[in-house]
């Protein structure tokens, strides 16, 4: 579903060039639970932010669902991810002015879906994530936990090939983050979604069914459970 | 959540900044709704000063009058101006024309000397041109024939002269030899400009015609038309018409050709244009202010939003709403305090008399600002364009920065 093929990311800070990826490859099933582990500055997040089309490479190509990435103009790549890709943030990145209801059934508006359809899918995914009963609170009247989970159902409400999460417990205590782990596995084996999440939390991979680690830019070990 | 709710809903994050930046707009608008009001009513006052005292919408004077002017050239005139005058009351494009005689003077007052400026006229004509009624202080008006006068409040005061006193004049007549005659002051005047009310003293048309020795003659006729549209025809018709009387020596003009006035209108338009704009680009900048500090304070959110599949586009039009909502609630206030302030005022005046003291400008002492409906409207358009556009600028940039690094933007 993913491939990942030779993919360089160099970075330019002031006169020196950082060398985040160096020829990573790498490909990723469908349904897939995959924790990418490292130390800082090993490429996790690099790597996310090319897979989710929200940066680009120096070369090398990402292929998502059989499609190349390169070379799509900003727009067709922002249209790419609002229907593949669902994203799950460290610091929850809701829409502060928007209650639950609105930050989830905002993604699903942004394809075109209102009405009743609209409404009932978004009642109906944050239920599944645990919300039912809070739609109406804005996020400052949610636990960290809370806003983890709009979060998840904001990512998974339209469907998509695949969810990224970028350290998506490092905010949040260990009972809560072990919560959304096991909330996240869920929608994974019951929607089949590929999740791929950047961590170096040892809880979060003792939840991935497949470990991928990276060292200076290159996959260190790429190991399934 | 549609584009517009979310923005509306933006707007309400930090109250007071939206308020702070709408204020910028909304004091921009009232400001020019009440100066395009100010200069509707002033355009128009001394318009109307300058047909009703000065030039009529046509003036016809004697070809090389206006060239000689400085020196009271007595002798180019109209004669035969009853006939004349008969002629063009016959034309319907015609609302009124009167006959007029300038002069200038010198009154004797026991040792002391003082200028005067007497204008000869037609009372009973006069009654359709100038505001008779209202100038009028005390007394009345002069009879036709009578050696009377009325005075302007000022020259009275400096003459030391009340309604019933006499003064001696003496001036120069038609033949360049000096005349002189004794006055009965009938009235005061107070007359609308205040410049006019220091030198001016009226009397009859033909005690003026007998005083400066010039039989049936005028030194110029000024002429109210129906329409003030048809300007320059009735012009080309007038002069058409003198040419054919034979009298090719006589020449009737525009106001807009005559003097500095229409120069001085155009001017105070441009004027008040340019500070129109003045105070809508103080207020730009606020809003530019507002929407660049609200627009990287919320780099992260727009790097989610674009994460979520939000368009460069989508964003842009997010920041440009925001922006277009305060403004037009500014803006809409703002024309609506304006129009407050701008009616009563338009009703009861607004009394310039201590700024306009001295001023040679036909300017009247009390302004009635005039709300010109289209100009409000252009106001309000305007304000809300500009206060919308404004936020294109910052919006713009902020959405050609890559997701990623937005993201990493705290």
């Amino acid at each position: 579903m993913i491939k990942v093929d030779n993919v360089f990311k160099d970075y330019r800070v002031g006169e020196t060039v950082v060398h985040a990826l160096r020829g990573l490859s790498l490909e990723v099933e469908r349904g897939e639970f995959l924790s990418i582990a490292g130390p800082s500055g090993s490429g996790k997040s690099t790597l996310l932010n090319l897979i989710g089309c929200l940066d680009t490479a120096t070369s090398g190509e990402i292929y998502i669902c059989g499609q190349a990435v390169s070379g799509r103009s900003k727009k067709e790549l922002a249209l790419f991810r609002r229907e593949r890709i669902g994203f799950v943030f460290q610091s929850f990145n809701l829409i502060p002015v928007l209650s639950a209801y609105e930050n989830v059934s905002f993604v699903l508006s942004l394809l075109g879906e209102n009405g009743s359809r609209l409404k009932e899918r978004t009642l109906g995914i944050l239920e599944e994530v645990g919300l039912a009963g809070l739609e109406d609170r804005r996020p400052a009247e949610l636990s960290g936990g809370q806003q983890q989970r709009v979060a998840i159902a904001r990512a998974l409400i339209k469907e998509p090939d695949l969810v990224l999460a970028d350290e998506p417990t490092a905010n949040l205590d260990s009972a809560n983050g072990r919560e959304i782990l096991k909330l996240m596995l869920e929608c994974n084996q019951r929607h089949g979604t590929t999740f791929i999440f950047s961590t170096h939390d040892p809880m979060v991979m003792e939840y991935a069914r497949r470990l991928v680690g990276l060292q200076d830019g290159k996959v260190s070990r790429d190991e399934r459970k | 959540m549609r584009l517009a709710g979310l923005a509306f809903r933006n707007i309400q994050r930090n109250r007071r900044r939206s308020l702070l930046s709408g204020a910028a707009i909304g004091v921009a608008a009232l400001a020019i709704v009440f100066m395009f009001a100010l200069k509707e009513g002033m355009i128009e006052d001394i318009a109307g000063n300058v047909f009703k005292y000065v030039t009529g919408h046509l003036r016809i004077r004697h070809a090389e009058y206006d060239a000689n002017e400085e020196l009271n050239p007595l002798h180019l005139r109209i004669e035969d101006s009853s006939r004349l005058l008969a002629q063009l009351e016959r034309r319907g494009e015609i609302a009124a024309a009167v006959p007029r005689i300038p002069f200038f003077t010198a009154f004797y007052r026991g040792e002391r000397t003082v200028n005067g400026y007497g204008l000869g006229v037609d009372f009973r004509r006069e009654a359709g041109v100038m505001d008779l009624d209202r100038m009028l202080q005390a007394g009345g008006y002069p009879e036709a024939g009578a050696r009377q006068a009325v005075l302007s409040v000022g020259l009275a005061e400096e003459l030391g002269l009340g309604v019933g006193g006499k003064v001696t004049l003496l001036t120069k007549n038609m033949y360049l030899g000096m005349s002189g005659m004794t006055l009965q002051v009938t009235g005061l005047v107070r007359l609308p400009v205040a410049g006019f009310n220091n030198r001016l003293f009226l009397l009859p048309l033909d005690t003026a015609q007998s005083l400066l020795k010039m039989g049936d003659s005028v030194t110029e006729i000024l002429i109210l038309l129906q329409d003030r549209g048809a300007l320059e025809p009735e012009a080309a018709a007038l002069n058409h018409l003198l040419a054919a009387g034979g009298r090719q020596d006589l020449a009737a003009t525009a106001w807009t050709r005559l003097g500095s006035w229409y120069s001085l209108i155009r001017y105070t338009d441009a004027a008040y244009n340019l500070m129109a704009l003045f105070f809508l680009v103080l207020g730009t900048t606020v809003i530019i202010n507002t929407t660049m500090m609200v627009v990287y304070e919320r780099m992260r959110e727009i790097g989610t939003v674009s994460a979520l599949g939000m368009t460069q586009g989508q964003i842009v039009r997010l920041f440009f709403l925001e922006a277009f909502f305060i403004g037009a609630i500014a803006s809409l206030s703002g024309t609506l305090l304006g129009i407050g302030i701008t009616v009563p005022l338009s009703l009861h005046g607004l009394d310039i008399s201590k700024l306009s003291e001295g001023m040679s400008l036909e300017v009247s002492n009390v302004l009635y600002p005039r709300l010109n409906w289209k100009s409000t409207l252009l106001v309000f358009l305007y304000a809300v364009t500009v206060a919308s556009l404004a936020s294109l600028f910052p919006s713009l940039r902020a959405t050609r920065i890559e997701p990623v690094e937005a993201l990493r933007r705290v």
